[in-house]
């Protein structure tokens, strides 16, 4: 079980190399999800075991069916 | 030809100069022929650590300008014979280029066997120099947070230069290691994702400044893996550990 220090110390070396918030992908993020559900949290992890492992974790409210992709 | 071997990390404090100087000691021990080399224009401390500060008359800015000829600025060790020390100064008139230095440690190429050169903090204009100067990189990081981050970011800028990267933990406090309190030099390694070179505990004797050869096992571990390519990790952890060590550990932390 990783340590808090181990967690924090990955996420902030994690978020120097890729910077997510500044590619703009929170902000497309939210957009998308918005379209398809209502939702309280919105939470995104980073972890790195070889590849870069990125977590979602929606808290949704209300899903509008009649959105859902036809793809 | 020697062996040009950078000593960096970043972030101030984390120990470069002191590993610089004491993994010098341990490679001389081993009867290789050592250079230190201090890149370090300005905060210029390798000359203390290695209690020589009274014997400098050049430095390599005097052998850069060509004040002098290379060997005049050389200091020998009293204690180890083939360890030698290349001071540098409190400031330079004119602009030291990597090409200039370059000059100069490759005319030292031949007599040494590794030449160690105790890089700046930060990743500026003296990070730069001296990681042109090398083939390879020790990068010393704390386990700390700030330690962590500052060394990824100089991993990075190092492997850029096509500079090959080994990572030694220094400071590392086995009681708070064993309690979960401080990152374990594995997880650094981890984090990084660099070759692992050695692990290096906190010495009061080092913090003291009181004997350089006081914390000589684990930089002769460290001296054996750098030579041989062997992979031996100083273990400063397990003698903090069961019931004896959990006592220590409580002591340590009372004091």
């Amino acid at each position: 079980m990783p340590s808090d220090n181990y967690n924090r110390a990955q996420a902030m070396i994690l978020d120097d190399k890729y910077n997510l918030a500044k590619t703009g992908f929170f902000k497309e993020l939210r957009e998308v999800v918005t379209k398809y559900m209502e939702c309280d949290a919105l939470k995104v992890d980073t972890f790195s075991n070889g590849n870069l492992d990125i977590v979602i974790t929606i808290s949704a409210k209300k899903l509008y069916k009649q959105l859902t992709p036809v793809e | 030809m020697a062996r040009k071997i950078v000593i960096t990390g970043g972030k101030g404090g984390t120990g470069k100069t002191t590993v610089c100087a004491n993994l010098g000691i341990a490679l001389a021990r081993l009867n290789f022929r050592v250079l230190l080399m201090d890149m370090d224009i300005g905060l210029n401390n390798l000359d203390v650590v290695m209690k020589v500060e009274d014997k400098v008359v050049f430095d390599f800015i005097d052998v850069v300008e060509n004040r002098c000829r290379a060997g005049q600025a050389l200091i020998q060790d009293e204690a180890e014979p083939t360890l030698y020390v290349m001071p540098s100064c409190h400031s330079a008139k004119r602009q030291v280029t990597a090409d200039a230095v370059k000059k100069v440690i490759s005319r030292l190429s031949d007599t040494f066997d590794y030449i160690l050169l105790d890089c700046p903090a930060g990743i500026d204009v003296g990070f730069r120099r001296a990681i042109n100067c090398a083939d390879e990189a020790i990068v010393v990081v704390t386990p700390h947070l700030s330690g962590v981050r500052d060394a990824d970011k100089t991993i990075t800028q190092l492997t850029a230069n096509s500079v090959s990267v080994n990572v030694v933990v220094n400071r590392v406090r086995g009681d708070l290691v064993a309690s979960g309190e401080m990152l374990s030099a594995f997880e650094v390694f981890g984090l990084l994702g660099h070759t692992a070179l050695g692990v290096i505990p906190e010495n009061d004797d080092v913090n003291c400044n009181v004997d350089l050869h006081a914390c000589r096992k684990p930089f002769d571990v460290l001296a054996r893996n750098l030579t041989s390519g062997s992979y031996d990790m100083y273990d400063c952890v397990s003698r903090y550990k069961g019931v004896f060590g959990r006592l220590k550990r409580k002591f340590k932390k009372n004091v």
